[in-house]
């Protein structure tokens, strides 16, 4: 074991923290979750463009389409640089530089290449996920949203749900079944679709914190061009399966976690509870300790599964392990706030009397895109059973 | 960065697993906890001829000189096989000498462990359970030219030499004590701590095996009355060793948390096992949610617990301001693993995981027994909040 660095990984660490002091922008973005990303995209405009000089937007991706050809080891260091800092995300185009690029690279044409990857790195083109269906969530594989050739394009037609950014979205990296008879997995085919092609309705949906990030996404008889197909017909699967494998070493959601539990002490400093400050509560203690500890097992847990990449084995289903943790994190945090607050937990945003203005009523109603996106924990605990485990696939 | 084993430390770990596969399977260990026997010394020489004893002997008195992270590769396989051998409390013991004696001290001591002949352990603990210098009622006095060792209604008469000390208290939860030669014993002296070297054959020892939830975790009672040991018995200054016996604990503590994860991966490696085989409502009972999601959660626990254990042992060494820390993480990560994997082997064997016969029993005694040993969750989470305030 060796939790050094290389005097180069060291360099390039005190480079990243001297770009953070130069280039953060002022007011930004405070811990580098999506949504106030995305309230203050103006002002990270130029946050993008600093970063894209350094070849710090699409760090591992290969120089020759634009990214920085970084290791594994130096995109730890800057994640976890940028993150303790609270820095905005790496890259304005959020669902672009996490499933489309990595698709792309993969799977893309030259032309697709050169036409796409471009306006992600400099953050000019936001993009969304159209993956999930009314019924297709858990089980994508069972999607129904078809398409049919028809001269030089295929025909869209069925509804898309819980697409993230839609609103804000010129592109969609879009699902559809090809192929009917075809076992569920096969029939897929991945499509690149402009939001305003005619036949494309997209609606807001309120989420339960009042807030509106994803939407619900209608085609009818929407025609996207041949050319726009992603990777093979009934190959679709594949090319998002590998995205979502690609870069999981989970680094910024742990400082992240860690600025939260910082905040959770602090504010079990302030208030108090029964005649004493809630920190001296011995139950308040405990929860607080535990999940500092599981926080920090998830930060090795992260360090471990790098290894095994740094020495050249396959990852699988072990980042699984870090998503589920951090579920019950995202969850334990909003809950614990609230009762570190005692009866001052029922306030929220705007309330007289509101502890930081409702932040942490915030936080309590906002775990779930964290926790359901991207497989809900017990599709994870599938996934570690089957795939670590060993145990039956469950599915009749 | 890497955070993961050496060749050399695989080498080491698959060496283990081949002996303790052969030597000690769970048949043995099952029979064994019937009914407890002595320590089988001639596998102890045989374990130490491979190096395990000395494993952290500096190689001038004997030993392998390796460190923590290859002591914790050889206790992570033991707890696998839940081995009632003694090698967390021998390193223990060696870990306090090393950091305390003196040369000769340690000539005297150290090549007999690493050989195997001597089997040592450290003796902290009282009645008030609690660790810490005030608790410590074991006392050690200067002798008075003469002492009577109290053995039984008979005493003796012994000449002394200047210098030489009593000690009297009752030291409790020394672990493996019942096959130790030698036992460090915590005294309070001069309104400190100190650590003495006391041979389990002096006058007015007296050890009294505890009849123990998990027998392979073997401990005792330790009884001193009026035992006379020369100055040269003193490790380390009068009075200064706390903070020596501190750094042993934390060392202790990831090496029993080591041994626990060894123990909670076997469990849950034969609860799916079975849950592979076992047919019910005509599908193996691992395809159903109720027992694969359990399966899924301990995985995760246990490879968070290994997360810390194994940083832990990294840290006793490379960083010790952080030991402290992750050493309260990673017992309570651990306890918490190891206590639920035990229970739910029993639960997924259904009615079978509860008879004699299954070995579920073997994990679930070490998870009860060891949840509490070494300090509970409770105590190390709090701690790990005590720590933390206290550098802030």
């Amino acid at each position: 074991m060796d939790f050094t660095f290389t005097t180069e990984e060291e360099r390039f660490r005190a480079d990243v923290r001297a770009f953070i002091r130069d280039h953060l922008p002022k007011g930004a973005s405070g811990d580098g979750d999506l949504e106030s990303g995305l309230a203050s995209l103006p002002a990270l405009y130029k946050w993008n463009q600093d970063l894209l000089a350094k070849g710090w937007v699409g760090f591992n991706w290969p120089r020759e389409v634009g990214g920085g050809g970084g290791s594994l080891v130096a995109q730890m260091i800057l994640k976890e640089e940028m993150a303790r800092h609270k820095a905005p995300p790496l890259g304005l185009s959020y669902m672009g530089l996490a499933w489309v690029g990595p698709a792309l690279i993969k799977y893309g044409t030259a032309a697709q290449k050169a036409e796409h990857i471009p306006p992600i790195l400099r953050g000019d083109i936001q993009w969304c996920t159209g993956y999930s269906e009314p019924g297709a969530g858990s089980d994508l594989a069972s999607l129904q949203c078809k398409a049919v050739r028809d001269g030089d394009d295929y025909v869209v037609n069925g509804q898309k749900i819980w697409t993230s950014l839609a609103m804000w979205s010129q592109w969609m990296i879009l699902l559809v079944r090809t192929d009917p008879e075809a076992p569920k997995h096969l029939g897929i085919t991945c499509l690149l679709v402009r939001i305003d092609t005619p036949g494309i309705t997209v609606k807001p949906i309120k989420e339960m914190n009042g807030g509106a990030m994803f939407a619900e996404v209608f085609f009818e008889d929407v025609r996207v061009p041949l050319g726009n197909r992603l990777g093979a017909e009934g190959q679709g699967w594949d090319v998002t399966k590998d995205a979502l494998a690609n870069e999981r070493s989970s680094i910024g959601d742990v400082w992240a976690l860690k600025h939260r539990l910082e905040g959770l002490k602090d504010l079990a400093a302030r208030c108090r509870r029964r005649g004493r400050r809630a920190i001296d509560d011995p139950g308040i203690r405990q929860r607080l300790a535990r999940m500092e500890t599981q926080v920090e097992a998830m930060r090795l847990n992260g360090l471990r599964f790098l290894t095994k990449q740094l020495r050249g084995e396959p990852l699988g289903a072990e980042t699984s392990i870090n998503k589920l943790i951090r579920a019950r994190v995202e969850i334990e945090s909003g809950r614990l706030a609230r009762d570190i607050e005692g009866t001052y937990g029922v306030l929220a945003k705007k309330s007289p009397h509101a502890i930081d203005d409702g932040k942490w009523q915030r936080v309590m109603l906002g775990w779930p895109p964290y926790v359901i996106g991207g497989g809900t924990p017990n599709i994870q605990k599938n996934v570690i059973a089957e795939r670590l485990l060993g145990l039956p696939h469950d599915a009749p | 960065m890497d955070f993961g084993f050496t060749p050399e430390q695989e080498q080491l770990r698959a060496q283990v697993r081949r002996l303790l596969d052969t030597e000690l399977p769970l048949e043995r260990i099952l029979a064994w906890s019937a009914k407890p026997q002595p320590l089988d010394r001639a596998l102890w020489t045989r374990v130490a001829a491979l190096g395990w004893p000395g494993i952290t002997v500096p190689e001038a008195y004997g030993g392998l000189g390796l460190g923590c992270e290859d002591l914790i590769v050889v206790l992570e396989e033991m707890g696998k096989s839940l081995a009632p051998l003694p090698l967390l409390a021998t390193d223990a013991a060696v870990t306090a000498i090393r950091l305390l004696a003196d040369d000769a001290q340690c000539t005297a001591h150290l090549p007999g462990i690493a050989a195997g002949a001597t089997i040592a352990t450290i003796a902290v603990l009282e009645e008030s359970d609690v660790v810490a210098p005030d608790a410590i009622a074991t006392r050690a006095r200067a002798a008075e030219g003469e002492a009577r060792h109290a053995t039984g209604a008979a005493a003796t008469r012994g000449a002394g030499a200047a210098g030489d000390v009593v000690l009297d208290g009752v030291k409790l939860f020394v672990p493996d004590a019942q096959h130790a030669d030698l036992i460090l014993v915590a005294a309070r002296e001069n309104d400190g701590v100190s650590l003495f070297a006391v041979p389990a054959t002096a006058p007015g020892v007296r050890v009294a095996p505890l009849v123990v939830v998990d027998p392979t975790k073997p401990a005792a009672e330790v009884r001193l009355e009026s035992v006379r040991l020369a100055a040269s018995a003193r490790l380390g200054v009068a009075g200064g060793a706390w903070p020596a016996i501190v750094r042993v604990l934390d060392r202790m503590t990831i090496g029993l948390a080591a041994e626990m994860i060894g123990a909670a991966d076997a469990a849950l490696a034969m609860a799916v096992e079975y849950a592979k085989v076992r047919r019910q409502f005509g599908s193996p009972i691992g395809r159903f949610q109720g027992v694969k999601h359990r399966c899924a959660e301990l995985l995760v626990d246990i490879e968070s617990a290994r997360s810390l254990v194994y940083y832990g042992a990294w840290a006793v060494e490379q960083s010790p301001e952080q030991a402290a820390s992750y050493a309260a993480m990673a017992k309570a990560a651990a306890s918490e693993a190891l206590d639920a994997t035990g229970e739910e082997c029993i639960q997924i064997h259904g009615a079978i995981g509860y008879t004699w016969e299954c070995h579920a029993h073997l994990f679930y005694k070490r998870g009860r027994h060891c949840h509490v040993w070494m300090g509970a969750p409770d105590e190390h989470y709090e701690r790990v909040l005590a720590l933390q305030e206290q550098t802030a």
